[in-house]
């Protein structure tokens, strides 16, 4: 009877011992798949995503994995930090070189540029990111009195992402076809054959004084969206990557509107 | 025996352990989503809104009662035109809204599109100086206008206001008669007639150049315009006919300034239709926040006053509503629209979505953005301050 007893509890004791230490993990293993499932993967780069002729250019290459590893279309719209540097370093001069290749850009639109950029006083705003692109934003003036925002984005190699400029000069569609025409021939885009006109059909809350001319073209291979804009003395040009089904949402998405 | 017992030894921390591992079973998992019996009658009304009896519209969602699920809705539009910022109205058939052409001078025109096909057609197409007449078609809104349109029978109205040298400015009543495809005038209404609401089932409409002659209700079939509160009636007249109006069911309220004030002071009036009683539902004094109505939903008024705050007021006892359905916060969950014996309400969502979107100059933009969510209540769930309430989900998305 007593070795019964004794081998029972010997039982009970073995079993409770292996329940514990099987068991403790548990939790913990559900926390950690907890942390795995909620936190921010990059995405798996989709080296097919683009086409061959696209991933041959490096602007068009560099756009579309930037988007695809960090998420990032462009800075338009983006929170820039501000920047305590007292000079803007060669942020300007590596702009000027890249509009210097253009011919649609002319002295007057230079000139502009320049004291726009002299206007503005620190500090600045800018951001970067890890594959070497980077924005600025200057709050500056042509009159001293009405402000506005000058804004442009970089790539590592110096190519021009987008811009925002106020401008006293004026543009027809005729002109932003022009304009388009040379940023795709500097920026190696130009070899892409796929470029389509799109009728942008978003409407912009513009007064009846206002002047709205949007001109826009996508490429299917590269998925690059491609716009030039003068709305209401802005001009605004720039590339953008969008997978097909992003651009269909430009007109219609499910946030409401 | 001693054998039983080493395989007790073996097998019971075994099957132990199996349990262990064995996922918890969800309570809820199991349980059938409680599904909402909709039945919403077809309303007996002329003017057509933003729901029918199946669904609610934005100006590019559909939120379908039947699925519970949100899906754009994007319709083929003719070359060259656009569709405004102003949403649908549906007949339960079609639905209908305001097509612009930017860059040209006359660049309205009124369209249809048959839920079932999608294939727009246009029904109106404004000349030089002619506009659809469009108004916040629900009520007081807050959302998009919406055009005015009203059944008459199989026949549809709407509004054109006009203006020319010769005549001034004048607002037509038109019909788009779908037997015969073609829009015409039945007749002038006014100089320019203002839509503020709907009773008994007929849009009320005053004219701005009179407003003093009264509010008047349109009957769409006839196209006669009946008096519906005079301007012999003083006190009423000096309340009600000018200011911005909000009419619902039968109460009709309006904003009113101290004309000694110089801050401003105001107050907020209610006219019950059917006794003529005029009640003062809410008031500020001098330095205090201005009280603005915002909408009513079955007999009561929400305002809100300049720092914020919003409460309903029972617009027949003139007493704050209590208990109404808040979020944590404590915040009045808004109101969207109704259908039959259930409103649709604007929840509140911690999830935060990519969106794509075009900015003020026209560039595509990448941004997070928190998401709003619609749910549909019973209507007795929201006045009891119960919770109780289904989301849309979007479309594709998982069931939760």
């Amino acid at each position: 009877m007593k070795q019964k007893l004794f081998t029972a509890a010997a039982f009970l004791a073995v079993f409770a011992f292996l329940a514990l230490v099987l068991a403790a993990p548990l939790p913990l293993m559900e926390r950690s798949d907890e942390v795995l499932y909620t936190q921010v993967m990059p995405r798996q780069l989709a080296a097919d995503g683009q086409s061959a002729e696209a991933r041959s250019i490096d602007f068009a290459r560099q756009l579309y994995d930037r988007d695809q590893l960090l998420g990032i279309k462009n800075y338009a719209g983006s929170i820039l930090r501000l920047t305590d540097e007292e000079t803007l370093g060669d942020a300007p001069y590596r702009l000027y070189d890249f509009l210097g290749q253009m011919d649609f850009w002319g002295e007057e639109e230079q000139a502009e540029l320049e004291r726009q950029i002299a206007n503005a006083p620190p500090p600045w705003r800018s951001a970067s990111d890890n594959v070497g692109f980077s924005a600025w934003n200057l709050s500056t003036t042509w009159d001293g009195e009405h402000w506005f925002s000058l804004q442009w984005e970089l790539s590592a190699e110096g190519q021009l992402v987008r811009m925002r400029m106020r401008t006293p000069l004026e543009y027809t569609g005729q002109d932003l076809e022009h304009l388009m025409d040379e940023y795709l021939a500097v920026t190696g885009l130009d070899a892409l054959e796929d470029w389509q006109a799109r009728e942008v059909t978003v409407q912009l809350a513009v007064d009846e004084q206002s002047t709205a001319v949007l001109r826009a073209r996508y490429s299917t291979g590269a998925k690059l969206y491609l716009y030039a804009n003068y709305v209401d003395g802005t001009l605004v040009f720039g590339v953008c990557p969008l997978e097909k089904e992003e651009l269909d949402q430009l007109d219609v998405s499910l946030t409401e509107k | 025996m001693k054998r039983n017992h080493w395989l007790l030894a073996v097998a019971l921390p075994l099957l132990l352990l199996a349990g262990c591992g064995a996922k918890e079973q969800d309570l809820g998992a199991g349980a059938p989503t409680p599904t909402p019996e909709v039945q919403i009658e077809e309303p007996q009304t002329q003017v057509l809104r933003s729901t029918d009896s199946r669904s609610y519209y934005t100006q590019n969602i559909r939120y379908d009662l039947e699925t519970m699920t949100a899906r754009a809705w994007r319709p083929e539009l003719p070359r060259g035109y656009q569709i405004t910022g102003e949403g649908p109205v549906s007949d339960g058939q079609a639905l209908y809204f305001v097509l612009t052409r930017p860059g040209e001078s006359a660049s309205e025109a009124l369209a249809r599109m048959p839920l079932e096909d999608g294939a727009v057609q246009i029904l109106y197409e404004c000349r030089e100086h002619e506009q659809i007449g469009i108004a916040y078609t629900d009520g007081a809104g807050e959302y998009c206008k919406r055009p005015i349109l009203l059944r008459s029978g199989e026949r549809r109205c709407f509004l054109v206001h006009q203006w020319t040298e010769e005549d001034g400015n004048s607002t037509w009543l038109y019909a788009w008669d779908p037997a015969s495809g073609s829009c015409e005038p039945v007749k002038r209404l006014g100089s320019h007639l203002r839509f503020w609401g709907e009773y008994q089932g007929r849009a009320v409409l005053e004219d701005s150049w009179e407003p003093e002659a009264g509010l008047f209700q349109l009957d769409a079939e006839t196209g006669e315009l009946a008096v519906l509160l005079s301007g012999e009636n003083a006190e009423a007249a000096d309340l009600f006919l000018g200011p911005p109006l909000l009419i619902r069911g039968k109460f009709v309220c309006a904003e009113s300034y101290a004309a000694d004030s110089a801050d401003g002071k105001n107050q907020v009036n209610c006219l019950n239709l059917e006794t003529g009683d005029i009640k003062q539902l809410a008031s500020s004094e001098e330095g205090e926040p201005l009280v603005r109505i915002q909408d009513i939903w079955d007999g009561k008024l929400r305002v809100r006053d300049t720092e914020g705050d919003v409460w309903y007021v029972d617009c027949a006892t003139g007493r704050r509503v209590e208990n109404v359905l808040a979020d944590e916060n404590g915040m009045l969950l808004h109101i969207r629209a109704q259908i039959g014996e259930y409103y649709l309400i604007d929840v509140g969502s911690d999830r935060w979505t990519k969106q794509l979107w075009i900015n003020e100059k026209g560039e595509p933009v990448y941004s997070y953005a928190p998401q709003n969510r619609l749910a549909l209540i019973a209507k007795e769930d929201y006045w009891a301050g119960r919770p109780d309430y289904r989301i849309f989900k979007q479309e594709g998305e998982a069931a939760e």
